[in-house]
């Protein structure tokens, strides 16, 4: 730790941090735009000027300085709000603004906008220029990313985004002095896996999503902290939406898992969603006919005479590796203690690739809970070939699909079109659902609580952002229904009620409750948490300044 | 106390055929310094440069030993860059260095990388140099041929490498950490300091950077010792704090402009501009003088008033400019002096890398309010306008920055100094709607009312005879 | 076209790259990118992808290097590159009128480059040579104390 003052007062901040982090440790903020933590900081915005005093200095430099490339030390002190400091912020602020559009109006990043909220907090009132403003042109850079050049301030944190981060290096600056623009080189495209984080990084409304692009002000969106379901890393995201739509997905800062990023397929691929052919109703297919819309209580019927009719032993239960913890949890409680049965599967999406980036891994795996269901199903439980296998020896059959975009193996219809009775809960029509005689709404990621647990063991929440659609159930709930239906006593009335069971019953799950998973989430096995400290670090630093 | 004379000692047989072969500077007493300088201990020449008061001729005017003892010992590889660079308008002396005598320049590399244990050398060559650059590129491989440059100098155990580094016609390369972002490849866009290069530089390892004036001085130190160089210039006592008041050795002015005989005067440090005019053959056709930038364009502006200021590193920032590069620009009573401070500002605009806010967006603005005043289109209020802009770039009175590098202060330090000491001469633009060139005294700020006077000049401890 | 280094220039490429740290390779771009206009005339789009995977930098970076440094053209340029110094101590000796002359003389504006493709004229910042104002450079040639008879001597011997 290291003792420093900040105007005036004394604190102790973690060492190694930049002034920018340190003040933000203590709840200070320094204004600043080119400055990010996770990349080199080239001081060229001179927006988080500081009056310095370095350790043992009889006074303040003569000069500001720049609190991006200060590294706190003992002793040294800063101030942040003298009439120096606010002058040279002003003056800043005042050249930023010379040449960026009052385009505000109709600017996506108004309103998360760092030009127009440190202009509102530290800028001049008015403007002294009257010469002429640049008008560059706007331009699409890759599938993902427009720009708006004339609302640039060329602080360059993409550039170094796709030098450090990505290690892809398509954007550049082009041209010099106030003729700067950032460009990509002619015919090629922003378009690596990770280019949507550019977006994240411009301070202004230069750089924005085409997905998002004109979709919602921000502030009319509602946010909760969820977990990607596109691989199994388990990125940090923050779920934006609106009038019962995901609008945008954004990362949320966890230096342990994703840092401040995640990837395209993350943050793009969930349109699926949204979709309108999203599973709204129970649905039941007489022999050889269209499915037609049913209720539930029709099914717990059908379900229960089956059970009766082919023996519960007769019956295989298939979980998805896109199911939560809780879930997964259920099922294999359904299947070993209400049909009593052995033929218990897990369905997941195939293997992918692994991309590797110098700083950031998109992993191979693109289920966000292989680890979750292996850990509670068990070792043993067939998947893949043999999941197939084991249906083929199987009369009835309950499937939990909500696998976006699934795609079975020819051997996998013809014996799941050989079953006498089955079941599938899904979110889309699916490979799954065109084959089913029951057609079971089930809930995306976004419309559920409970926990995944990532290829590294760690347990994290997701907070449901919206409803179930329609007459669609909770995973959770449904098989509560199913279970009293066929005899069984469960009373649970939350996740939250079965997460802290999970906890006391499985094993390997020992220690990971609600209060430990939190937003951090919690590591398997890493025992008793610590208790919770103020943030420390790019904790705060993302707290203060990062969505 | 004579009349100045020249004293030609970089630029002694400067003129001479063949001068830039081995040949020819060897027989007229070149890399004699080398016969000295490996039983002189690298710690003890740090030393002997730090107490001949050499400074930078780059701008700055840092004192080179100083700089030289900041150097870590124990980090390895280091760098030499020899600032070739020369981009200051009206400086023009390393050109004919390059062209003439770029073996002058060599040996006083090899002295540089023996002081700091130094084994490769790179020369950053301004891009349109290119007689210099194959001039020199030829002496190179001569020394290398000679024995006085690659592995085992002269069987002393030290091995130096130099190479020529072509630039590509950005002025802003010749700041030191522009110019080692340019060698590695990159926009020479400059670095924060701190880190100064002498503890991470080029390639992230430590770096001298110096000029190649700088560099030339050195070979006169070694053959003539720290005495003989010290007797030369002016060391003035007393000097406030931040001001040292060492101007020892000659320097190369470049004189330009409405001179009789524009050319490099090599002459030691001391005499007045109104001297230096006089060498430099007086005003052309006996005209009067109106303004002159002591040392090249991004030093403020003199008035007719103030030119018996000596024309050293002391003097001239203790009144409020810079001796800079030496670049000494004579404007005589036909300038105009808006006409003259826009042609420097679409200089600098056109220069600005435009890596930072203040300087990319700044300096094109007060290029512009220029631009309106001299067309006829400014407005009442307009020449404190334009004083405001550059000085939000860098402040010239508090001196200032809150740019990267010190183009900021270039940028403001002319235009504040042209608009403040020519003030009427701007609002008759205004006033008129027209470019309007006064008469010398009507066209300059009253001293009584110019921030710059009245003129301080320090008593001297040591200052030339003249009487050679 | 795909653009590649004559063998020559391939040689003299290997030597400038032998003055870097093997893992600095981009420190050779301005040397490289000399070489490569010198023989391809301007950095077009192949050369820039040329010299980005000879010294293993994106295009991107290379685009960004050139576009810096005013001695690159990404456009074809004249057999014969006119360089008239503007700058301060040119402009008080006169260069307004060698300016004035020279595109007269070659009917083409600043930046503009002749329909015979023979001339380009461009407007240059201080080229160092103050003392012979008004200066110009044509190719690597520097001319001082130029008069419109001189500059009109120096042109029209050139092939």
């Amino acid at each position: 730790m290291a003792k420093i003052t900040i105007d005036g007062r004394e604190y102790e901040v973690s060492d190694g941090l930049s002034a920018v982090q340190a003040a933000a440790e203590v709840g200070v903020l320094i204004p600043h735009y080119c400055y990010h933590p996770a990349l080199p900081a080239p001081a060229n915005c001179r927006m988080c000027l500081i009056e310095l005093t370095p350790p043992g200095a009889p006074g303040p430099l003569r000069q500001l300085a720049t609190a991006c490339t200060t590294r706190v030390a003992d002793g040294m002190v800063i101030t942040t709000n003298s009439p120096r400091v606010k002058r040279g912020r002003e003056m800043t602020l005042e050249f930023l603004l010379i040449h960026h559009p009052l385009d505000c109006p109709t600017c996506d990043e108004a309103g998360e906008c760092d030009l127009q909220d440190f202009t509102f907090l530290f800028g001049p009132d008015r403007s002294k220029y009257q010469e002429a403003k640049r008008v560059p042109p706007r331009k699409t850079l890759g599938p993902y990313v427009e720009i708006f050049k004339t609302r640039c301030i060329v602080c360059t944190r993409c550039v170094r985004f796709t030098e450090e981060i990505s290690g892809t290096r398509e954007l550049c600056l082009v041209n010099r002095g106030v003729h700067d623009e950032i460009d990509i080189y002619p015919g090629r495209e922003l378009n690596n896996k990770l280019s949507g984080n550019v977006v994240d990084l411009c301070p202004v409304g230069a750089l924005l999503s085409r997905d998002f692009l004109y979709r919602s002000r921000p502030w009319f969106l509602q946010k909760v902290n969820s977990i990607c379901p596109r691989c199994s890393k388990g990125c940090n995201i923050t779920v934006e939406y609106r009038d019962g739509e995901v609008v945008r997905l954004r990362p949320r800062y966890n230096g342990e898992v994703n840092d401040f990023w995640m990837c395209d397929d993350g943050r793009f691929g969930y349109h699926y969603l949204n979709s309108p052919q999203r599973l709204r109703r129970p649905m039941v297919r007489q022999e050889g006919e269209e499915p037609e819309p049913t209720v539930w209580p029709q099914f717990f019927d059908a379900m229960e005479r089956a059970v009766g009719e082919l023996g519960g032993e007769q019956f295989a239960v298939v979980a998805s590796a896109w199911n939560t913890n809780e879930e997964l949890y259920l099922i294999r409680r359904f299947a070993d203690e209400v049909l009593r049965t052995k033929r218990l599967g897990l369905l997941a999406a195939p293997i992918g690739q692994e991309e590797r980036f110098p700083k950031f891994v998109i992993e191979g795996d693109k289920n966000p809970n292989r680890t979750g269901a292996q850990l509670i199903l068990g070792e043993a439980v067939s998947t893949d070939d043999a999941l197939w296998e084991m249906l083929a020896e199987a009369k009835g059959a309950l499937i939990f699909g909500g696998i976006p975009e699934l795609s079975l193996p020819e051997r996998a219809r013809e014996i799941l079109a050989g079953l006498e009775f089955l079941a599938v809960v899904d979110i889309l029509p699916s490979e799954l659902t065109a084959l089913a005689e029951w057609i079971l709404p089930g809930t995306g990621f976004t419309e559920k609580e409970g926990c995944f647990t990532n290829s590294q063991r760690r347990v994290q929440a997701l907070e449901r952002a919206m409803e179930p659609l329609g007459n669609a159930l909770p995973e959770w709930q449904l098989l509560s229904y199913l279970a009293n239906v066929l005899g069984a006593d469960w009373s649970y009335s939350s996740v939250r009620q079965i997460t802290q069971e999970l906890a006391e019953t499985v094993s390997a799950f020992e220690g990971a409750t609600p209060e430990t998973i939190g937003k951090r989430g919690y590591v398997l096995g890493s025992g008793p948490k610590p208790p919770e400290t103020p943030l420390k670090g790019n904790d705060a630093y993302a707290a203060m300044f990062w969505p | 106390m004579g009349t100045p004379k020249e004293l030609r000692i970089l630029y002694e047989n400067i003129d001479l055929p063949g001068m830039y072969t081995l040949e020819v500077y060897q027989q007229h007493g070149g890399y004699k310094s080398l016969e000295k300088l490996f039983e002189i201990e690298p710690d003890a020449l740090i030393e002997m440069v730090k107490e001949s008061g050499l400074r930078g001729r780059g701008g700055a005017g840092f004192s080179t030993g100083l700089k030289w003892s900041f150097v870590p010992k124990d980090v390895e590889p280091k760098y030499l860059c020899a600032n070739a660079d020369e981009s200051e308008p009206g400086t023009f002396s390393n050109r004919y260095i390059l062209q003439q005598k770029p073996h002058m320049l060599i040996e006083g590399i090899i002295i540089a990388c023996w002081a700091l244990g130094i084994h490769t050398a790179y020369v950053y060559v301004r891009g349109e140099f290119t007689l210099g650059k194959k001039r020199l590129d030829a002496a190179i491989a001569e020394a290398y041929q000679a024995g006085l440059l690659g592995k085992n100098i002269r069987g002393t155990g030290f091995d130096l490498d130099v190479y020529t580094h072509p630039g590509a016609g950005a002025y802003i390369c010749g700041e030191e950490t522009g110019l080692i972002e340019s060698l590695e490849g990159k926009r020479g866009q400059p670095r924060n300091k701190p880190p100064f290069p002498a503890v991470q530089g080029l390639f992230m390892k430590p770096t001298v950077v110096q000029n190649v004036e700088t560099l030339s001085n050195l070979p006169f130190i070694v053959q003539n010792g720290v005495e003989w160089y010290k007797n030369l210039g002016t060391i003035y006592k007393d000097t406030p704090r931040g001001v040292d008041p060492m101007n020892t050795g000659t320097k190369l002015y470049c004189v330009s402009g409405h001179v009789e005989r524009p050319g490099v005067y090599e002459v030691e440090m001391g005499l007045t501009v109104r001297e230096l005019i006089e060498m430099a053959g007086g005003v052309r056709g006996g005209r009067q003088v109106k303004a002159v930038i002591p040392g090249g364009s991004s030093a403020p502006v003199l008035t007719p008033y103030e030119l018996d200021v000596p024309c050293d590193f002391t003097c001239l920032q203790m009144n409020k400019t810079m001796l800079g590069s030496g670049g000494v620009i004579v404007m005589d009573e036909t300038v105009n002096t808006v006409e003259a401070l826009l042609n420097l500002m679409e200089f600098y605009a056109h220069e600005s890398c435009g890596q930072c806010t203040p300087c990319r967006n700044g300096t094109p603005w007060v290029r512009d309010i220029t631009r309106r005043i001299f067309e006829g289109r400014g407005k009442p209020g307009d020449v404190d306008h334009l004083i405001e802009v550059a000085n939000m770039i860098a402040d010239v009175d508090a001196f200032t920055w809150n740019t990267i590098c010190v183009f900021g202060i270039a940028v403001a330090w002319p235009a504040v100094s042209f608009a403040r000491k020519f003030r009427p001469e701007f609002e008759a633009h205004i006033r008129e709607g027209r470019p309007v060139v006064l008469p010398v005294e009507e066209a300059v700020t009253p001293p009584e009312e110019n921030y710059a006077w009245p003129q301080t000049i320090p008593e001297a401890v040591r200052r030339p005879t003249w009487d050679y | 076209m795909a653009f590649e280094f004559t063998p020559d220039r391939w040689e003299r490429f290997q030597e400038i790259l032998s003055h870097y740290p093997p893992e600095r390779k981009q420190a050779a771009m301005l040397p490289t990118l000399h070489l490569a206009q010198e023989q391809n005339g301007y950095i077009s789009p192949e050369v820039m992808e040329y010299v980005a995977q000879l010294l293993d930098v994106s295009p991107a970076q290379v685009l960004d290097v050139v576009t810096f440094y005013p001695m690159f053209f990404q456009e074809p340029v004249g057999k014969y590159i006119v360089r008239v110094c503007h700058t301060l101590p040119c402009a008080l000796c006169g260069c307004r009128k060698i300016i004035e002359h020279l595109t007269e003389k070659l009917g083409i504006g600043m930046e503009e480059t002749t329909p015979d493709g023979k001339f380009t004229l461009l407007g240059v910042e201080c080229l160092a040579a103050c003392n012979q104002g008004p200066v110009m450079m044509v190719n690597e040639e520097l001319y001082g104390n130029l008069t419109p008879e001189k500059v009109d001597e120096i042109l029209d011997g050139l092939e």
